[in-house]
């Protein structure tokens, strides 16, 4: 695969589509990142597929979070209003600095938004959520939602210090003294 | 036609013809903690350029009143290493890095987030912009920025009746035609600059074929003139292009 540089031209859109790491412009597909290029051939019936150039990094790319990220990140701060959370990690690759977002009490579960529910049963500072980007939100913070049954807590510390367990999709137990506490907990997803 | 021919023009002091590029050497990742760098030399102007980002832009930060929460922000520095007898006062250097630089950029693809380019000229022979765009855009690329291309930029300017005549170094100036003044020099080292009655810098990109940054000042006779020189930079950036490219894709891993 041969390496090639920002701005130069890979292939005309006739024969094939940009895939990441390119951009069109006018009938050609140019690249926008150092790396290789490399041509993924369409495979299956459809005829109006092209084969897709992408243009793959050595390194990883700085990511960003945009809309629909899947973000890991540690509650900081609660109020009756919102969690506030520094974003550590962004599509399963670890943030180089830290983002900070807030998931809005409307934003924590997907039914249920108008009343009832409470950041204080949700969130407790400390906890680490898992959560999606909703937008790219003020100038402050992204605006998180953790209304998905994968999406919430994955890991807390009871109020005496242990690591819980998840019990339901609305609490944790602490293995030391045995004690119930409300969280937004996410699905343990099957390994 | 204004433009002398070979043969009535003197060779410039260091042997280039009037449409040659001085030689450079270009090198990435020379900076460990910057997420990307470069440094270059082109004959006696040494630069050395270091990108950090995409990070998270600063809230407190009160930019244009206009810009966008959402948008990309760019910010350059310049800083001229204790040797060189000169300073970046108002900015406007590094305002024009910035201006050459942003339309590369795809910022499109990271809405909130902020670049920071730090540039030092360690050592300065003539037009030291050029080379800080150039450089600066390869730093880009290094550090995995989504860019359009690279940009690259070229100075020419105009040789006065006073330079031409004290070239004495036993090249046949005044011999026919031309004397030499008022000669067009592609990439004017610092005593060509000196003597210069004009000169206008331009950064292109080649992949858009955009012009993104146009410097010109001085005495112009025409505005033909000034197309005409701003067209021979044009060409310049293009002879540029490929040397930039290649020292990108050279890095290691």
């Amino acid at each position: 695969p041969s390496k090639v540089g920002p701005g130069q031209r890979l292939g005309s859109i006739e024969e094939y589509t940009a895939g990441d790491g390119c951009y069109t412009r006018g009938n050609y597909i140019y690249a926008s990142l150092v790396g290789y290029k490399q041509i993924l051939d369409n495979e299956g019936d459809d005829m109006e597929m092209k084969s897709i150039i992408m243009v793959t990094r050595d390194k990883d790319i700085c990511d960003v979070p945009v809309i629909g990220s899947i973000v890991i990140c540690k509650v900081t701060r609660v109020n009756t209003r919102y969690a506030t959370v520094k974003i550590m990690c962004c599509n399963d690759k670890v943030l180089k600095e830290e983002y900070s977002g807030i998931i809005r009490v409307q934003d924590v579960r997907a039914t249920e938004i108008d009343c009832k529910v409470e950041i204080y049963t949700s969130f407790r500072p400390g906890d680490i959520v898992k959560a999606e980007v909703l937008s790219l939100g003020d100038s402050r913070s992204y605006y998180l939602t953790t209304g998905r049954n994968d999406l919430g807590v994955i890991y807390a510390k009871s109020e005496s210090g242990a690591t819980m367990v998840p019990l339901s999709w609305e609490s944790m137990l602490c293995p030391k003294t045995k004690t119930k506490e409300l969280r937004k907990v996410a699905k343990p997803s099957n390994p | 036609c204004w433009r002398p021919s070979a043969m009535a023009v003197p060779l410039r002091r260091d042997g280039r013809g009037p449409t040659e590029c001085r030689p450079t050497f270009l090198r990435t990742g020379v900076v460990d903690d910057a997420t990307g760098s470069a440094y270059g030399e082109f004959a006696q102007t040494r630069v050395a350029v270091s990108v950090f980002g995409p990070r998270p832009r600063d809230r407190d930060v009160v930019s244009e009143p206009a810009s966008d929460v959402q948008a990309m922000q760019l910010s350059c520095s310049v800083h001229y290493a204790g040797s060189v007898d000169a300073e970046d006062e108002d900015g406007a250097v590094a305002k024009q890095l910035r201006q050459a630089l942003l339309p590369s950029i795809q910022a499109h693809l990271l809405p909130k987030t902020a670049i920071e380019v730090q540039c030092t000229v360690l050592e300065s022979d003539g037009n030291d912009v050029g080379p800080m765009i150039m450089c600066a855009s390869v730093a880009l690329a290094n550090a995995r920025v989504p860019l359009y291309d690279l940009v690259a930029s070229a100075m020419v300017s105009q040789r006065s009746a006073l330079e031409a005549n004290a070239d004495t170094d036993g090249v046949d100036d005044n011999a026919e035609g031309d004397s030499g003044a008022g000669a067009w020099l592609l990439d004017p080292t610092a005593k060509e600059l000196d003597g210069a009655r004009a000169s206008v810098a331009v950064a292109y990109m080649a992949a858009r074929n955009q012009v993104t940054l146009v410097d010109a000042s001085g005495d112009w006779d025409t505005p033909q003139a000034l197309k005409e020189c701003m067209d021979t930079c044009v060409d310049g950036c293009k002879k540029m292009r490929p040397i930039l490219r290649s020292a990108l894709l050279a890095a290691g891993k």
